[in-house]
């Protein structure tokens, strides 16, 4: 279906767009090399946007085009591709108000050359994903914290979790999800908590 | 993958609200069926912006459970109040246990005179030797082992601690390890061997190997197969069955990483003690039952020490060479 023979190619000048790589290979790029820049991402956009209840939207706007592109060609600087990808997608909001701070493109700069260093082992435990953990389950409201701890660190299952706190399994669940979305923020995003539903 | 950013017009925040949804079903049922497999996929499909959301939220959930998973001490695990080697291979033994063989009879000694090449590492070193014949051993912490130059076959003396062997099999010169007064003969394979004060570990990665019989008993070797873990006493062997993943667990080492799952705290603290010289003592019993599961670099005391205070709640006391942790 995808059939490009030599002259076809030269004709057209660009190779055929379709898709190249799997969905599994992006996904294990984002996990890897996108997801851990979600803070720095985030950060970004607190500066240089006005709109603090946009940002959440930038974020994911970012994330949907660079998987986007990846499902083409995995690129090869995830950092610089991400923020200039950001840059890209203020731009574009900007013009529509019909302005563009100089520093936008300055800020860029920093954050795209950056290095990140990998520990030697990027699975181990760092005293700063403990903080990171204690401080969401401390973000989290009492009755949501323990429906997390009680599923997560003690294994229970929803059913014995629900008859335990007294309340129906779907309350359990969206408990769960509740304390997951805000862990998933503390984690991959700011710190500070700030949108959290809990 | 279809749709862009420009077309998704949901908000993020009830996007990345519904993946959490999806994954709390998904990870937390006890009863996902193919037709919610269907659904997810359907959902999953709507939009870029769906797919990635859920796999921050997927991620988020692993995360969570690795970075501190920690279970207050159940009842099964308080009422755990043996001693020396039976509490030992209940704890390592666990489910999965297939056999435990009492064997009886007589080990002949082979090492007759030969001539040894000592090698040892310091408390949190680790090194690697390579032999001319292409095999590799790799010694852990606080490890001393001799080499045997001898031209009949390859024997090797693990007098303390831990390797790892990578041998590459010669039936005219058969790799033997010896410790803790038993020989395991290679077949070429790749093979774990651990002293302990009262016992030995064998664990088995690839191929096959050949364990003797405890020394003064007459019988015939043990036949290990990969994925088998031999826990030797000097009177009895017992073996059971690991998984790859365990088994790779077990040689976090080889990367300075130390992986818990379900450990109680006074064997993890045991086992950051055989890596470093700053000891960790756990006073309190309660304190020692609790069980922990993540990752930690070896050498790094400090964190798992945070882990203990902010996680566990536990009471930490740093006193000179020693820091005391209890209730």
């Amino acid at each position: 279906m995808t059939d490009t023979r030599d002259h076809d190619r030269e004709r057209d000048g660009a190779r055929h767009d379709g898709v190249a790589v799997s969905v599994d290979a992006v996904q294990a790029w984002f996990l890897r090399e996108v997801l851990p820049l979600e803070a720095a991402l985030t950060g970004y956009f607190r500066r240089n946007w006005r709109n603090e209840s946009d940002v959440r939207d930038l974020v994911q706007d970012v994330y949907v085009h660079v998987c986007e592109s990846a499902r083409r060609d995995i690129p090869g600087n995830a950092r610089a591709f991400v923020f200039i990808t950001a840059r890209n997608i203020l731009i574009d909001k900007f013009r529509t108000r019909r302005v563009i701070p100089i520093e936008t493109i300055g800020d860029l700069e920093a954050l795209a050359t950056a290095s990140d260093q990998p520990g030697p082992d990027r699975d181990v435990i760092s005293r700063d994903e403990l903080r990171r953990l204690r401080q969401a389950l401390e973000s989290l409201s009492p009755r949501c914290r323990e429906v997390v701890i009680y599923k997560q660190l003690e294994g229970l299952s929803r059913r014995e979790i629900a008859a335990r706190m007294g309340i129906s399994e779907e309350t359990v669940k969206e408990y769960l999800a509740i304390g997951l979305f805000n862990l998933s923020d503390i984690f991959f995003g700011e710190s500070s908590g700030r949108g959290s539903v809990a | 993958m279809t749709g862009n950013a420009a077309t998704s017009r949901n908000s993020a925040y009830d996007v990345q609200m519904a993946a959490s949804r999806w994954v709390i079903e998904r990870r937390a049922s006890e009863d996902w069926s193919a037709e919610d497999q269907g659904r997810l996929d359907a959902w999953l499909n709507e939009s870029t912006a769906h797919m990635v959301a859920y796999w921050r939220a997927d991620q988020a959930w692993d995360r969570t459970f690795r970075a501190a998973a920690l279970r207050r001490p159940s009842a099964s695990l308080t009422r755990r109040d043996r001693t020396g080697m039976f509490k030992f291979l209940a704890l390592r033994i666990a489910a999965s246990l297939i056999v435990i063989a009492t064997l009886s009879a007589a080990a002949s000694y082979l090492f007759l005179g030969p001539k040894y090449v000592t090698y040892r590492t310091p408390i949190g070193g680790r090194e690697t030797l390579k032999l001319s014949d292409g095999s590799r051993i790799e010694m852990n912490t606080d490890t001393i082992l001799r080499f045997a130059t001898r031209a009949s076959q390859r024997a090797v003396i693990l007098d303390r601690g831990e390797a790892y062997f990578e041998i590459k099999h010669d039936p005219a010169h058969p790799f033997i390890v010896e410790a803790g007064g038993r020989q395991i003969t290679d077949v070429g394979t790749k093979f774990l061997v651990r002293g302990e004060p009262r016992h030995l570990e064998v664990a088995l990665l690839e191929g096959r190997v050949l364990l003797s019989a405890p020394h003064g008993i007459d019988a015939p070797d043990v036949d290990l197969t990969a994925g088998s873990v031999a826990i030797a006493t000097p009177s009895d062997t017992a073996i059971s069955k690991r998984s790859q993943q365990a088994l790779q667990d077990e040689l976090s080492w080889r990367r300075g990483v130390l992986v818990f799952h379900h450990t109680t705290l006074g064997d993890a603290a045991a086992e950051f003690n055989r890596y470093n010289t700053h000891k960790l003592v756990v006073t309190d019993p309660r304190a020692a039952m609790m069980t922990i599961d993540g990752k930690f670099l070896a050498g790094d005391v400090e964190t798992f020490t945070d882990v203990a205070e902010d996680v566990l709640h536990l009471h930490v006391e740093r006193q000179g060479d020693e820091t005391v942790m209890s209730r």
